[in-house]
């Protein structure tokens, strides 16, 4: 009997094995030689959920596309997706599992600020190239930047930088900010008050919110009603837009980077025409005039509308151009090295040093980015959008020289 | 922000708003614990699915007092066999195995909210528009209207409670289970509608809660805790001390996030109950523990 079974499921294991090698042929089309694996780090369940379901949608579909289409220097890609359940205890045990047991070479991290500050150290000791998702820029720098972390996304002080002085002049000189009260939203919060004071403006009052208050009118009644503008880097915005409405706030709003990604516009109706957004991608595929993108769209099946046909729901398109250009980051500097093993990595790093500027392309889409040696930060183009007739548009674009802020390390000396 | 009294005035107002809504929740935790004496971790839960139903109810009929009924009724019904397959084996057992069982409920419909409804938030736009201009702000005419509802139907428990068989019976088994059914009680009978009115109950606050906050997967959660120290502080089996517990709970929330960082904010509410849980460790209105 227990040798039968012991055979049953010897020719079981035997039997879905087979099976799965012409799945991975399928995929890898073209391309041969063992898998590059790279883990990724997400937030598939838990309070972060909502970005972590497009950072997953895109990692997944890009990774397939780019096996189909020749993968990273003719190896098929291999993508370990771990949950994070936006918890720092969780994404840390998932990124070490990565690591020692599913042996990645490289690692798409967190978004959460929290995870990403613990995760990076973790990767670094194990000599494992991190690419960041946070956007906090305290995550990158001073003791918390490490050669083996880079970012190619936008951060805090960028979008801060790119977009405050835009805004204080198409708005108003006197802001008011209600942020989060976490590393993020206390990062957004003191790099606009920066941007703000440096065009020229007056940063009024800032008022804290809990990460998972229930009810945030306690904290809306107590912002500067005489503030031109209201800066939101929370992460229930679509509270926030409602109550400030609702109680009487008629000032313009500005929501911080990314927190397009949080949630469907759609939800606010009519209350949310005029809010302001700052993203690095912009939703609709004729404000982008990019055939680079038209084609990711469409690899995605996303519409020219940003609707994901899958669901019904709008993309998150900052979440989305965060990881196609981080995967451009690794094809670029993994073909231009020659790395072959993770032994190889740090001369990858020494190598992506050297490069200044990755050209628009198809992993690329939207124009050039700049990588900064000094602290592995890339910097691109910033999207002001604006919901306009019930959809997301493009209003004006900040670009990239002017979200340049002051390095605070460098990395190149280590 | 400065103080001036017309923040004091406000903060008081939207604690002993918000104060109803969790009366309502706490009722629920409360009646379950005093009874089955189990600590029921899927109580939020319950509520964030009857947010959940307001939300479809809305964007799918354009109807949110349907959802007021619809989703008590479901929860009210789905509660019937999970009382009996899940909460039923638990009564009398150690204390941690309803622990346990809950909690495995709470993940279950969690998973199951988040696969469903997926983890974007949502809004739902409040029935009653406008509001009242009152304190400096403009506040939500719905917010009065649901904190008055939400007052009633705690009034109409505790006239339940005091005025009919039921409600006697129920605080019969609360006092000695085994001494009512002696006296001819159908305890079961009692375990059940106890289950099923605070299910109903978690479903309708959450119903009315939809408008007032950002509806998630996750939103049973973050009411939890707060419901579990209003039923501590007030005292188990206490309506009206849960019910007090979670007014000065919210007022004190309130009114310390002026002065104080959210965090210190939080811990300053909490610690507030510190002292009365020394003067009256059987709670606010000295109810049997």
């Amino acid at each position: 009997m227990s040798f039968s079974r012991r055979a049953f499921l010897q020719s079981g294991t035997a039997a879905a094995a087979m099976l799965s090698l012409p799945a991975v042929k399928v995929l890898a089309a073209g391309t041969s030689g063992d898998p590059i694996v790279i883990g990724h780090q997400c937030e598939l369940t838990g309070w972060d959920s909502a970005t972590g379901f497009w950072r997953n949608m895109a990692a997944t579909g890009m990774c397939d596309w780019l096996n189909q289409n020749g993968g990273i220097a003719g190896r098929p890609i291999k993508l370990v997706t771990v949950d994070t359940k936006s918890d720092v205890d969780t994404g840390v045990n998932q990124l070490r599992k990565l690591i020692l047991e599913e042996k990645v070479d490289f690692v798409i991290g967190s978004e959460i600020s929290s995870i990403a500050l613990a995760s990076s150290k973790v990767a670094n000791e194990h000599k494992t190239l991190y690419m960041t998702m946070s956007t906090s820029e305290a995550t990158t720098a001073k003791a918390n930047a490490v050669p083996y972390q880079f970012r190619m996304n936008t951060n805090s002080a960028a979008t801060a930088a790119g977009a405050a002085r835009k805004y204080v002049d198409l708005v108003g000189k006197r802001w008011t900010t209600l942020f989060a009260d976490i590393k993020w939203g206390q990062s957004e919060r003191d790099w606009w008050q920066k941007g703000v004071a440096a065009a020229g403006g007056e940063a009024a009052t800032a008022v804290a919110l809990p990460v998972d208050a229930p009810d945030l009118l306690p904290f809306v009644a107590q912002l500067d009603s005489s503030a031109d503008g209201i800066y939101i880097p929370v992460l229930n915005a679509l509270q926030a837009i409602q109550l400030l409405r609702s109680s009487g706030y008629a000032q313009k709003i500005v929501l911080a980077g990314l927190s397009f990604s949080l949630f469907d516009y759609r939800e606010l109706g009519e209350m949310g025409e005029g809010t302001f957004g700052i993203e690095t991608a912009p939703l609709l595929l004729k404000d982008m005039a990019s055939p680079d993108m038209e084609n990711i769209y469409k690899a995605l099946g996303i519409g020219a509308d940003g609707i994901w046909a899958e669901n019904g729901k709008v993309v998150g398109g900052s979440m989305l151009l965060g990881i196609v250009q981080s995967l451009g980051f690794l094809k670029a500097n993994v073909e231009q090295s020659g790395w072959k093993t993770k032994d190889d990595t740090a001369a990858l790093i020494k190598h992506a040093e050297t490069i200044a500027t990755y050209a628009k392309g198809p992993l690329f889409p939207l124009g050039d980015v700049t990588m900064r040696a000094q602290d592995h930060q890339a910097f691109m183009d910033i999207y002001l959008l604006q919901i306009q007739g019930g959809v997301v548009a493009k209003y004006a674009v900040a670009p990239k020289d002017s979200t340049i802020y002051p390095a605070d390390v460098d990395l190149t000396k280590g | 922000m400065a103080f001036t009294w017309q923040v004091l005035a406000f903060q008081i107002v939207n604690g002993v708003v918000w104060a109803m809504f969790l009366g309502l929740i706490a009722l629920g935790l409360n009646a379950i614990f005093g009874l089955l004496g189990l600590l029921n971790m899927a109580h939020g839960a319950v509520y964030a699915i009857g947010a959940v139903i307001a939300w479809y109810m809305v964007h799918q009929l354009g109807s949110f007092w349907m959802a007021a009924i619809v989703a008590p009724a479901i929860a009210a019904a789905v509660s019937i066999p999970i009382y009996k397959l899940v909460l039923r084996p638990t009564i009398g057992k150690d204390m941690m195995i309803g622990l346990v069982a809950t909690s495995g409920l709470l993940f279950i419909i969690n998973d199951t909210l988040l696969a469903l409804y997926g983890g974007s938030p949502g809004l739902v736009q409040p029935p009653i528009a406008g509001g009242v201009r009152f304190l400096g702000i403009i506040y939500p005419t719905y917010r009065l209207v649901a904190a008055a509802l939400a007052a009633a139907i705690l009034i109409a428990f505790w006239l339940f409670l005091k005025s009919t068989a039921m409600g006697l019976w129920i605080r019969c088994v609360a006092q000695s289970p085994t001494l009512a059914m002696a006296s001819g009680v159908p305890v079961e009978r009692v375990y059940l509608i106890i289950v099923v009115l605070s299910a109903a109950l978690a479903a309708l606050a959450g119903v009315l809660v939809a408008p007032m906050t950002t509806v998630s997967h996750q939103m049973g959660l973050s009411i939890l805790g707060p419901a579990f120290i209003v039923v501590v502080v007030g005292g188990l089996g206490s309506l009206g001390g849960a019910v007090a517990a979670a007014i000065l709970m919210g007022i004190a929330r309130g009114v310390l996030s002026i002065y104080l960082p959210p965090t210190y904010a939080e811990v300053g509410a909490i610690a507030l109950f510190l002292p009365l849980l020394l003067l009256r460790p059987n709670g606010i209105f000295g109810a049997r523990s």
